[in-house]
């Protein structure tokens, strides 16, 4: 009975599963329903929203679905450059934002690889702005799982960052239109070259190798490194990292122009000896150099002009002072190669007989300005002198003839800044003594302890000159066209030598003489002077002897502001050096 | 009770006897296309053109998919991966199996995808041995390979689309 009773609920149970497979069944479909449904299903299929539609997000689900690799480059090959790229953007970002996908075992190695591998791009670049410039930038083919750069940067024994950035940079790319090495020398350079230091190391491993980078570019920015030139030594400027990596490659590549040789010349013309290599390498190259301001600019470096004596075997005259007209060459000439009167006959010589377009006068006031010019010269050999052959001979001298203590002097007057003067000895005899009261001094009052004026007593002299210095001054005046000191001469020649021989103070008791004797001299000058009120202040006696002690006060006693007026007061006073202490 | 163990034992029989029924290629081809094979959970319509509308019977769900004819390796004791795996010459002339696709609807979209062997039990009950083939990666005869030690087992109906 109890058998009977199981066999009953196993037939029961496989009523009911008959049952329910009948019902299943009842649901079939017929074949136009078939279709139908399928047709309605491939419409919203990931694969017609992500080809047709550019569902980026249906692309993701048919991109990590599988692990065939070619399956990207499928899907996305009727795709326009656009919307490859935003696909490529969405599914990096899709990749990095969702954590779980490194998670997920149905990813194929590939996709681990890449995932870790735009991971650690972030990781080094900062920041994924770069990301879609790289795309936008045809960087890659779009097809991302097979690209040169995701098969180096998911390459886990690549882990310093160096070593990673530089072998993606110098990589062989064997994709139609990767550029991955140009990329990363890019981030090489923003994220490891910090100075000047950084280089050599940048330079010949990454942008050597880097075949399409734009070195020029490169080279632009090197010149921007915040300690660029600052650990150039002036004595070898050819050892220095910028010299070697940066202007050496500049002319190698020939990507010279004129913000190029203008550093150049700043940085690594340190002294004359770099200048031929600037000019043959540098500026021969440039293209839009304007080699006029170079050679201005060239003549400020350092030391140039100091080797130059020997002018034209110089290297400032062979490479830049030749390319200035006559007259700059000229004036360089008599600043380098003329230092005094012995190198007036090779100036002649070298540059105003091979210019014949230079003006010869126009250098008598540079040449006559010479330290030496007239210096030690003897009257009797003046004719024969560098100075009297080169340069006097062609002047309008003039000769002004002076006494001078015992003695008298002849100056030969050039009308130039310089003139020259010979002194002449004199015979003199004692003939007797002289006293005679004077003022003080400004500061002879201060320390007199109040004194009113002072007492000189003077040797008198009758001086006239000796017969042979009279032959003298008549051959040389005559030789030079000019008598003119000759015939100033007394008859005799005579003038009279007064020599102070000792002085006393005088003090108010004393000083009556004087002051009258002063204040007839004052009268007689003032009288004399018809300009009075414009010389002095004589109103004020006070302020007059204010502005003639204290001289801050100058312009309130003197019309000096005019000069000539100051020099007519001072000649219509004769005996003015009594008058007045205006000297 | 004795007929009950006689019936028994000879369903038993007649099962073995059947599944030793392998279907061939030539058989695969006539039998298939515009047929329904379901069981229980699942069917799958098998359209004439190569492609299939799977259906999640117990919800209703439906997705698309291919469905192919391949030749395959059949060592059930071959190793995995299949890299390692040396296939005898038999082997390498394969044997045929029903692939089937789901959620994709092209080709490309795949590679290791499950494929099934066939052995008719009675009228329209079918046996499947199904395991994940490389679709991707044949073997140099053309042949794919099934990663069969990862085989499970399955019962089938086959039913006419009804026009």
């Amino acid at each position: 009975m109890g058998w009977m009773y199981k066999f009953s609920l196993y037939s029961i149970v496989l009523s009911i599963f008959l049952f329910t497979v009948s019902l299943v069944q009842a649901k079939n479909l017929s074949m136009a329903e078939v279709q139908a449904k399928l047709a309605q299903l491939r419409k919203e299929s990931p694969n017609t929203k992500c080809t047709k539609e550019s569902d980026w997000q249906a692309c993701i689900e048919l991109f990590l679905d599988n692990d065939r690799d070619l399956y990207y480059e499928q899907i996305t090959k009727d795709l326009t450059v656009e919307k490859k790229i935003a696909l490529s953007n969405y599914f990096i970002d899709y990749v990095l934002n969702n954590n779980d996908i490194s998670l997920d075992d149905t990813l194929s190695e590939n996709e681990k690889r890449m995932r870790i591998g735009l991971h650690r791009e972030k990781f080094l670049y900062g920041t994924l702005n770069r990301v879609p410039r790289r795309l936008s930038e045809n960087i890659f083919s779009y097809n991302l799982k097979s690209s040169n750069f995701l098969r180096y940067i998911s390459t886990s024994d690549i882990s310093n960052p160096y070593k990673y950035l530089r072998k993606s940079a110098t990589q062989i790319d064997d994709v139609p239109n990767e550029r991955y090495g140009r990329l990363i020398a890019k981030t090489y350079y923003e994220k490891l070259v910090h100075d000047i230091s950084c280089l050599p190391d940048f330079y010949d491993n990454v942008l050597l190798n880097c075949g399409l980078c734009d070195k020029q570019s490169y080279l632009n920015k090197f010149l921007q490194l915040p300690d660029y030139g600052q650990n150039i030594n002036p004595q070898s400027p050819q050892t220095s990292i910028e010299f070697n990596y940066i202007f050496k490659p500049v002319l190698q590549f020939g990507y010279v122009n004129e913000m190029f040789s203008v550093k150049y010349q700043n940085s690594i013309v340190t002294s004359v000896q770099e200048i031929p290599y600037f000019v043959d390498n540098v500026l021969r190259q440039c293209s839009d150099c304007n080699d006029s301001q170079f050679y201005v600019s060239l003549q400020k470096t350092a030391g140039f002009g100091e080797t130059a004596k020997n002018f034209f075997e110089s290297i400032e005259y062979r490479y830049v002072l030749k390319n200035l007209s006559p007259e700059e060459i000229a004036d360089k000439y008599l600043e380098y190669a003329v230092d005094g009167r012995i190198d007036i006959p090779a100036f002649y010589a070298d540059i105003l007989d091979r210019f014949k377009t230079l003006k010869e006068t126009e250098y008598y006031s540079r040449l006559i300005g010479l330290t030496d010019f007239g210096k030690d010269l003897e009257w009797e050999r003046i004719l024969d002198s560098v100075e009297y052959q080169y340069v006097l001979k062609k002047l309008n001298l003039k000769t002004v003839l002076t006494t001078r203590g015992q003695n008298y002097n002849i100056t030969i007057k050039t009308g130039y800044s310089k003139n020259l003067s010979f002194e002449f000895k004199s015979s003199c005899e004692y003939a007797y003594a002289e006293s005679q009261d004077e003022e003080l001094g400004f500061f002879e009052a201060i320390f007199s302890g109040g004194a009113s004026g002072k007492r000189v007593q003077y040797d008198v002299y009758n001086c006239s000159p000796n017969s042979e210095s009279l032959n003298k001054i008549k051959r040389i005046s005559s030789a030079i066209s000019d008598m003119t000191a000759y015939r100033s001469l007394t008859p005799d020649g005579a003038w009279k030598y007064y020599k102070a021989t000792s002085q006393e103070l005088l003090y108010n008791s004393q000083s009556s003489t004087l002051q009258a004797q002063g204040e007839d001299m004052k009268n007689l000058c003032l009288s004399i002077t018809e300009y009075k009120s414009m010389c002095y202040n004589i109103q004020n006696e006070d302020m007059k002897n204010l502005c003639l002690g204290i001289t801050e006060y100058k312009n309130m006693c003197y019309n000096i502001q005019n000069e000539d007026m100051k020099n007519l007061c001072l000649a219509v006073a004769q005996g003015q050096e009594t008058c007045y202490f205006i000297k | 009770m004795k007929k009950i163990i006689v019936i028994i034992i000879s369903l038993t029989c007649s099962s073995i006897a059947y599944s030793k029924t392998l279907l061939k290629e030539i058989d695969l081809k006539k039998l298939l296309p515009g047929q329904k094979m379901y069981r229980a959970d699942e069917a799958f319509y098998l359209l004439p053109d190569g492609s299939m509308l799977y259906e999640e019977r117990d919800n209703g769900n439906m997705k698309p998919g291919l469905w192919f004819l391949k030749k395959a390796t059949f060592n059930y004791d071959s190793p995995a991966p299949y890299r390692t795996y040396k296939p005898t010459k038999k082997e390498l002339v394969g044997e045929t199996v029903v692939c089937l696709a789901i959620g994709v609807t092209v080709a490309d979209e795949f590679s290791w995808t499950p494929c099934a062997r066939i052995y008719q039990e009675e009228d329209n009950l079918y046996l499947t041995h199904i395991t994940e083939c490389n679709i991707g990666e044949p073997l140099e005869s053309g042949v794919i390979h099934c990663n069969w030690q990862m085989r499970t087992f399955g019962y089938f109906r086959l039913k006419k689309i009804d026009d």
